[in-house]
């Protein structure tokens, strides 16, 4: 499983973010980007929604800038139970699977997005609002619990 | 020593699956997988291997098809149809050497060329691979021609092309598909699959038999 932490890598937003870890790959004219880290585990649910919604979001906000969709992907898997949030510009669509107990204590949540003629600074401005938005999440989740 | 791996390969059967981004190459490989895990005289999964590729550094595929049980061995951050073709070589080769499975099946990105893949294999390693590759009827239209090289590109020598969701576009948008499809690569035979039924063994046993 990734780190708790969230790290900066090959980000065209490097100076500005300190803590996600975004890589970028460029093929075919595709700009392939992805970013990966750990929640608690009883935020499940309430990240899996926010992913779906944010996913229908960035395919508007694609389709208004001209850009195509290749996909949008996000898989959540904690102790118990895996999600696989996808879609390639229409609907969103969330495939839930049981899966084996693995003692860990924490969701771990990948996101990867590949589209095509959207600028890779503005899509990394996207995910990385998204990772913000599952942090915010989480953190309100900490404080109900206190 | 090439001569020595290139005879012990032959028995290795590699099935490329191509394809554009969400075109359904992981759903039908989950159907493939399982069906010739069925038809193998051990019936185990370590008779089907998968050579994951994914584009970007993060694998998702991987992760569902190992929930799945089979060997997976991901390749990531870039494409083996170029910048990771030694990544592919080797991870053929480790496979043989390590898991020595009747067959290997490998998941190209939705971005690579898989005639290329299927050249380098036959090059490097004296393999002749099948290439199976996959349409998305519901966005050909959207995708065909601001795309053009990338998917007349993913035709190439395929053997068989599966055009898919066929549930979600006209009969007429059909038809033009199809067309567009022969005129492409006129030497593949084209089956239409959709999402809401499995795939026929019949056409799993095309895919086996190549």
């Amino acid at each position: 499983m990734a780190d708790n932490k969230i790290k900066i890598r090959n980000s065209g937003q490097l100076s500005k973010r300190k803590k996600y870890q975004i890589v970028t790959t460029l093929h075919e004219g595709a700009v392939a980007m992805a970013g990966e880290t750990v929640f608690q585990e009883k935020s499940f649910n309430a990240l899996k929604t926010i992913i779906q919604e944010e996913f229908a979001a960035i395919n508007q906000w694609i389709a208004a800038r001209g850009g195509i969709v290749g996909h949008l992907k996000s898989f959540l898997a904690t102790t118990g139970q895996t999600a696989m949030i996808s879609t390639t510009g229409d609907q969103v669509s969330c495939r839930l699977q049981p899966a084996a107990a693995d003692g860990s204590n924490g969701v771990l949540v990948s996101i990867a997005l590949i589209v095509f003629s959207i600028p890779p600074n503005d899509l990394e401005v996207r995910l990385i609002d998204l990772f913000e938005q599952l942090e915010c999440a989480q953190k309100k989740g900490e404080s109900h619990d206190r | 020593m090439q001569k020595k791996w290139e005879q012990e390969a032959k028995a290795l059967k590699i099935l490329i699956l191509g394809g554009f981004l969400g075109s359904g190459k992981t759903s039908v490989l989950l159907q493939l997988a399982q069906y010739l895990v069925q038809q193998s005289s051990g019936n185990q999964n370590s008779r089907v291997a998968i050579i994951e590729n994914e584009i970007g550094q993060i694998g998702i595929d991987d992760k569902l098809l190992r929930g799945n049980g089979y060997t997976v061995r991901d390749i990531f951050s870039g494409c083996v149809c170029c910048s990771l073709n030694s990544d592919l070589l080797s991870g053929v080769q480790e496979i043989k050497r390590e898991v020595d499975p009747e067959w290997l099946i490998i998941e190209a990105t939705g971005v690579a060329f898989p005639d290329k893949i299927a050249e380098s294999l036959f090059t490097n390693l004296g393999i002749a691979a099948q290439i199976v590759t996959l349409v998305d009827a519901s966005r050909w239209q959207r995708i065909r021609l601001p795309l053009a090289n990338l998917i007349e590109g993913q035709l190439n020598d395929a053997h068989l092309i599966l055009i898919n969701k066929t549930d979600l576009v006209e009969e007429t948008v059909l038809r033009e598909v199809e067309a567009d499809l022969w005129e492409l690569n006129s030497d593949a035979s084209i089956y239409l699959i959709n999402g809401i039924k499995p795939i026929d063994e019949r056409l799993l046993k095309v895919i086996q038999n190549g």
